[in-house]
């Protein structure tokens, strides 16, 4: 297996055309998979079509990421606009892509973009190494459920949230050049190695929990209903107003807030909220949610679902964790896998646009850490509006402010 | 403080999950190791498939498995099962099949969806929801291992890298058992083989061997394995067994025959191939017992010896027995062998002869002429000691075979050589012809291997056959000689009672009684010419009958022009014809091509022919046809006579037999005339036949093939030489013109013949000189210098033709005629000598009166030369020579014009210039034109033409 990556600083065909040549001479042949990330900037129409054009039998996932992307050549983020695209080169390897319109539900979307994903394949009935997803943020658990009733839980689903650039709802995905605003798109990987991924949170948990113990959502009419047991609103927390519990836990930073409402993402980049999904021994591991907004009725929303009697703990992180991290995750990947950096082909890293609008203007240090565990290594990633990951217990969540890395082997695995 | 202790936490995260992770595959890896040594201990396919199953279930969790092979036809079919429904089930190749057999595993989560399974009966797809398939590598046949749930979506990814991990070690177990057989099977092939397998090192000593060691030499196990390989090897055959070593030594193969020996002691014959392996330091070694076909090689060798030895030794005796001298050479003609006849022969001894000097000269001769055309078969007579004569005849010795002509001679392989490439390779082809085969570039060669030559003592053949000779010329002297004198005398009384006696008494006498007497002497006279001339002609036939079977008979083949010798046939037999009252019709096609033939033979059919149609024919007509059939001229002599009846046919050509033995007034014949003509006509290669109807007539035909060969050698004189011959003639005839008389000059050995010449040219008013031998004729030639010679030929001393040919070669009696009379037919020597007429005793006087008042004419006549010559000047000198002495000379400088000039003309000399006869091919057309034989040819050089190169 080979992998490669190039980008392109504009949309137009020759700029996309001298991309995907690069991107060719560096596999050294025709990629049988490619991925493109761009910004809401982009055309990703125009870029599509181009892909299209030049390749117009190798499946082709894409996704809006926020303010760009990145690759081992560097960050692409100018004047907003950044243009990358990953390819593989794996002929004894199978891919295929799929994507569903979200109209009633993501589930069933999920469901049809599966189906369409293995047609897309030539595999229908088999089960993928690894399935990649990029949707529409809002519906992600959803689509996970969709997808295990497929393919089972046992299937890793890893990907990112489609974003834009100022959390507008602008954001899009595209197969093939068939763009989506609100849809499941993914591919299903029969990779001809080994593929390796990781899900990690990247901060520590704090003294500070508490139960939920009421959830609401909004109907159409914007009518709020408080009997839901799961959703993005979180009412109360240990039967208090949830907004004014995160203040208290976050040191009295959102009291401006707390009884008006307002947007809170980028103040809460650095307390999310955890909810412990699984063990490792007897150490936990948190599934993440990163509070966006503050309602007036003391509510608070958030990226990912939470459930009533979820204990949420108060997660703590900094900006240096936020920069290392995803380099660190890459590397113990590595480690607990017992593989050699020189093995890896290439990699996929999906990482939260809110830690990317927080560590901004040092991205450049997020990408040497990426390069520094994975030295000439070719490495895409992505700034999402959500992550999806399967932890190591093979729990497939949806979170936030999380990092999700896939590592594909250039070699068969051996025992 | 914060990011340290984050970094602690993911470190024990990480720590513990390296941890659980260790813990998860050392156990999986426990566990797959364990069952691993199960499945390499297993023996057949059955035990193998459960202890493969039995090591999935650790780590992967499934209810059923089976195991699809690929058969020759491309199917997938089970071969083990742990479920009786997928017994005999039929699978078919499609994507997921092929994915797995490049070495993916591959999951399914709902059976239904994938191709292979959509085949699968209903049963199947009740008790099966998920799957996966594993590649198993075996070596032979495309292998996968499936694994099935009843639940849909049972297996996961994990399975699937648990199965990439499984895969490797189940192939491994898998072509360890396949390995395992078939080192059984080889084991087993190895020692039930007939052959001696076995591994050696370069000392030869035993590695391993099989049980065929043994059981062919005798040896135990331990006991081989104590052995070299050189140690056993029969003492002869050791240094060959040794360069084999050395051989193998160098990394190259060796193939050795020889005798090892075994515990018995006895030897048996082993055919080893032996390999060798540098790297491994070791040589393989397949050997066969080959002991009974060398012994039968052997026995049938030694048969074969034994037989040839005996074919030789009877060839030998054969040989050594002939009654026939026998000689061998090889190509290059050094002798090989002579059988003891032949040193007998030559009065050599066969233990110290050196042939050297014996094959000189004609044997030598003849050799050479067979190496020079070997499919021929030539002939030489030679002297052999003790005055006897041998008969040598030699032919080459030739091998016939087939041989490709390309191959033989390193040439390009291509369809036919050209005449050239042939022409370089005389010695393999020289004697070769083409045969169209399918290969090309077949010849069918004699290979030139020698000469052989037989002698034949001869000696009493020559006796015999001189005895022949000597006998028909004395019956034909004694015979001849005493009947010329007989007839000679009869017709001369004849005539002068005839002419001189008879008359007188008639006119004087009146006695009746005389009168009677008178008719009665002439009657008894002409009974006695005529019963004399039968006589005659009776002695002829019979000589020539008698020299025809014994091939005495000499022939003077020339171009005949049939048409010339029907007309004087026709002459000869006209006083028959006349009283006869016959009419001959002569029908003779135009321009017949010349036969080559005897004329005077071919005469004397004619007027056989042409007589027995009057002399059997009473009314009527005879006509004569001349037509060209073919490569035939076919004569026929057509009459309206008695006919001869069918079943008498045959007999037409037998000695002395007339057809019809009953008396009747036919007249009769010697009864050799027809046997005569049959044996002349075959001479010439032709054939003769009738056709009769009995009453209504005959047809006699005889067929001469067109075939014109002649060689005339002509003696070749110097111009000079030649124009001084002339001139001396000249003067010789200018005083001969001067005398009153002619002088003839009759030279015959027998008084009554030349008594007899004397009396009829004394008519002549001739003066004769007689000479009784060729010595006083050449004395009275040179000193009587006569006009006109008649000579004998038969005379004791000197032969009349030698006379012929020292006269002629002397200027004097260049052109002076010289007529033969002779019993001996040597016509074509005397005319070879310029004899201007040659004629047969006894002759008719008629004829000989006419020869010489003509020779005598003519030699009076200024000479006629015809002159040809193609240079100009030359001819213009010649021509000024012959015109100053009054002769009249033609130049002719084409030979067109020349050969116009002659059948237009009479000439008395024709000359031609050799380089210009040559070069147009003149004598060739000369030959044809049947010059008379008065006509002196003689061919010329000049000084200044080129000699021919040696």
């Amino acid at each position: 297996m080979k992998i490669a990556t190039s980008w392109a600083s504009a949309s137009d065909q020759t700029s996309i055309e001298k991309a995907y040549s690069a991107l060719e001479q560096q596999l050294g042949g025709t990629p049988n998979y490619l991925y493109l990330s761009c910004s809401v900037e982009d055309s990703i129409e125009e870029i599509s079509r181009a892909l299209k054009k030049l390749a117009p039998h190798i499946p082709l996932h894409g996704s809006t990421s926020c303010l760009g992307s990145m690759t081992e050549q560097g960050v692409h983020n100018q004047d907003g606009r950044g243009i990358a695209i990953f390819g593989i080169l794996d002929p004894v390897g199978g891919y295929g892509v799929g994507a569903a319109q979200i109209q009633h539900d993501a589930k069933t979307a999920a469901k049809e973009a599966v189906e369409a994903a293995l047609a897309m394949a030539d595999c229908p009935g088999e089960v993928p190494s690894m399935v990649w997803m990029t949707s529409a943020p809002g519906h992600e658990e959803a689509a996970i459920a969709g997808i295990a009733e497929i393919l089972g839980d046992d299937v890793p689903v890893t990907g990112g949230s489609s974003a834009d650039n100022t959390v507008s709802g602008l954001w899009k995905q595209c197969v093939q050049d068939r763009i989506y605003t609100n849809a499941v798109v993914l591919t299903v990987l029969f990779p001809s190695t080994e593929v390796i991924f990781a899900f990690h949170s990247g901060y520590e948990p704090t003294e500070q929990k508490g139960v939920v113990t009421k959830m609401g959502t909004l109907d159409n009419e914007g009518n709020l209903d408080e009997s839901a047991l799961e959703g993005r609103m979180v009412l109360e927390i240990d039967h208090r107003p949830a907004m004014e519990v995160y203040n208290e836990w976050c040191g009295g930073i959102l009291d401006d807030v707390v009884s008006t409402g307002g947007n809170i993402l980028t103040r809460t980049t650095l307390y999310p909220l955890g909810r412990v999904a699984g063990h490792v021994g007897k150490i936990p591991y948190f599934q993440l949610s990163h509070p966006d907004s503050a309602t007036e009725r003391g509510a608070f929303t958030a990226f990912s679902n939470i459930c009533v009697g979820d204990e949420l703990v108060l997660m703590h992180g900094t900006v240096e964790s936020l920069i290392t991290r995803a380099g660190r995750v890459a590397a113990s990947t590595l480690d607990t896998h017992g593989i050699d950096h020189k093995d890896i082909a290439g990699a996929l890293v999906v990482y939260c646009a809110g830690c990317m609008l927080t560590v901004r203007e040092r991205l450049g240090e997020v990408v040497d850490g990426l390069k520094q565990a994975l030295p000439q290594t070719p490495f895409l990633g992505i700034y999402t509006f959500g992550e999806q990951g399967c932890f190591l217990g093979g729990e497939n969540r949806h979170g936030n402010l999380m990092i999700s890395v896939l590592l594909f082997r250039k070699s068969e695995t051996t025992f | 403080m914060t990011t340290r202790s984050e970094q602690l936490l993911e470190t024990l995260l990480d720590l513990e999950r390296s941890r659980q992770r260790e813990r998860e595959l050392r156990i999986e890896s426990e566990a797959l190791l364990e069952r691993l040594h199960q499945l390499n201990q297993a023996k057949d396919n059955n035990v193998l498939f459960f202890a493969l199953i039995d090591m999935l279930r650790v780590v992967i969790d499934f209810q059923e498995a089976f195991i699809l092979q690929k058969q020759e036809d491309q199917i997938f079919r089970t071969i083990a099962s742990s479920s009786p429904i997928f017994h005999e089930t039929i699978w078919h190749n499609h994507s997921l099949f092929q994915r797995v057999l490049k070495g993916r595993p591959a999951a399914s989560f709902d059976v239904a969806l994938i191709p292979e399974w959509q085949e699968q009966s209903p049963l199947v797809h009740r008790c099966v929801k998920s799957a996966l398939h594993i590649p198993l590598e075996t070596g032979l046949h495309d292998t996968i291992l499936v694994i099935t749930h009843s639940q849909p979506r049972h297996f996961s990814a994990g399975h699937v890298q648990q199965a990439r991990r499984f895969s490797p070690l189940a192939s491994q177990a898998l072509q360890t058992l396949n390995l395992q057989r078939s080192l059984t099977q080889r084991d087993r092939f190895f020692q039930l083989s007939f052959d001696l397998m076995g591994i050696i090192n370069f000392f030869g000593s035993f590695r391993q061997f099989n049980a065929a060691w043994s059981r062919v030499l005798g040896y135990t196990d331990e006991e081989l394995k104590n052995k070299r390989l050189l140690d056993l090897a029969h003492p002869l055959d050791s240094p060959q067994l040794n360069r084999s070593f050395a051989q193998l030594s160098q990394n190259r193969d060796a193939q050795i025959e020889c005798r090892f020996v075994c515990k018995d002691g006895s030897y048996r014959w082993l055919s080893c191939s032996l390999a060798p392996y540098i790297d491994e330091g070791l040589c393989y070694i397949v050997a066969r017992d080959v002991t009974d076909r060398v012994q039968a090689e052997q026995q049938l060798l030694l048969h074969a010896r034994r037989e040839t030895d005996s074919a030789f030794s009877f060839l030998d005796a054969v040989l050594d027995n002939l009654a026939d001298g026998l000689l061998v050479t090889d190509a290059q003609g050094t002798v090989l062998r002579a059988n003891p006849t032949f040193f007998n022969m030559l009065d050599l001894n066969a233990q110290d002869a050196n042939l050297g000097p014996t094959l000189e000269g004609p044997l030598r001769e003849l050799i050479r002429k067979c190496q020079n055309n070997p499919h021929e078969i030539f002939e030489t007579e030679l002297e052999l000691p003790r005055r006897r004569i041998g008969q040598a005849t030699g032919t080459g010795i030739l091998h016939r075979r087939e041989a490709n002509f390309a191959r033989e001679n390193g040439l390009h392989p291509k369809s036919t050589p050209s005449q050239e490439e042939l022409d370089a390779f005389p010695s393999s082809f020289q004697y070769s012809k083409h045969i169209e085969t399918s290969e090309h570039n077949i010849f069918q060669t004699d290979d030139f291997l020698g000469v052989t030559v037989l002698l034949r003592d001869i000696t009493t053949e020559k006796e015999v056959d001189k005895m022949k000779t000597e006998f028909i010329s004395t019956v034909s002297h004694e015979l001849r000689t005493p009947l010329t004198s007989i007839l000679g005398f009869a017709k001369l009384i004849h005539k002068r009672l005839n002419e001189t006696i008879f008359p007188n008494v008639q006119a004087q006498a009146q006695d009746r009684k005389l009168l009677r007497a008178v008719e009665q002497v002439r009657s008894n006279m002409e009974i006695i010419v005529s019963e004399g001339e039968r006589l005659t002609s009776l002695i002829n036939d019979v000589l020539d009958i008698a020299k025809m079977e014994s091939g005495k008979l000499e022939w003077h083949m020339r171009p005949i022009d049939l048409q010339e010798a029907i007309q004087r046939a026709i002459a000869a037999t006209q006083s028959l014809l006349e009283e006869s009252g016959l009419t001959l019709e002569i029908d003779i096609e135009n321009d017949l091509p010349p036969v080559a033939g005897d004329l005077d033979r071919l005469l004397q059919v004619l007027i056989n022919l042409i007589s027995n149609a009057i002399k059997f024919t009473e009314r009527g007509s005879i006509i004569c046809r001349v037509r060209k059939v073919a490569r035939e001229i076919v004569v026929s002599i057509t009459d309206t006579g008695i006919g001869i009846p069918k079943e008498d046919l045959h007999k037409v050509f037998e000695k002395f037999r007339q057809v019809g033995d009953t008396l009747t007034d036919k007249p009769k014949g010697t009864g050799l005339g027809l046997p005569i003509c049959k044996e002349i006509i075959e001479h010439h290669d032709g054939r003769i036949g009738v056709e009769s109807e009995l009453g209504k007539g005959s047809t006699f035909f005889f067929a001469l093939p067109i075939n014109l060969q002649q060689s005339l050698e002509t003696p070749i004189i110097g111009l000079d030489e030649l124009l001084q011959q002339i001139d001396t003639y000249r003067d010789i005839r200018l005083e001969q013109s001067q005398r009153d008389h002619k002088r003839i000059l009759l030279v015959d050995d027998e008084t009554t013949i030349r008594q007899l010449l004397a009396q009829e040219l004394q008519v002549e008013d001739a003066q004769i000189i007689e000479a009784s031998d060729g010595p006083t004729a050449l004395m009275h030639a040179e000193q009587a210098k006569p006009d006109l010679i008649l000579l004998d030929v038969l005379m004791p001393k000197m032969s009349g033709l030698e006379v012929a040919s020292q006269l002629k070669q002397r200027g004097p009696f260049f052109h002076t005629p010289l007529l033969v009379l002779s019993i001996m037919e040597t016509r074509e020597d005397a005319f070879g000598l310029g004899v201007a007429n040659y004629f047969t005793k006894p002759l008719g006087n008629q004829l000989l009166q006419e020869a010489i008042t003509e020779s005598l004419q003519h030699a009076l006549a200024p000479l006629s030369i015809l002159l040809y010559d193609e240079a100009p000047d030359a001819a213009q000198s010649i021509m000024q020579h012959f015109q100053k002495a009054g002769d009249h000379v033609v130049w002719c400088s084409t030979f067109q014009d020349c050969l116009q000039h002659i059948q237009q003309h009479k000439i008395d000399i024709l000359l031609l210039h050799e380089q210009s006869a040559k070069k147009s091919g003149f004598l060739r057309q000369l030959r044809a034109l049947s010059l008379p034989p008065s006509v002196l040819l003689k061919v010329y050089q000049t000084p200044l033409d080129p000699k021919p190169q040696d």
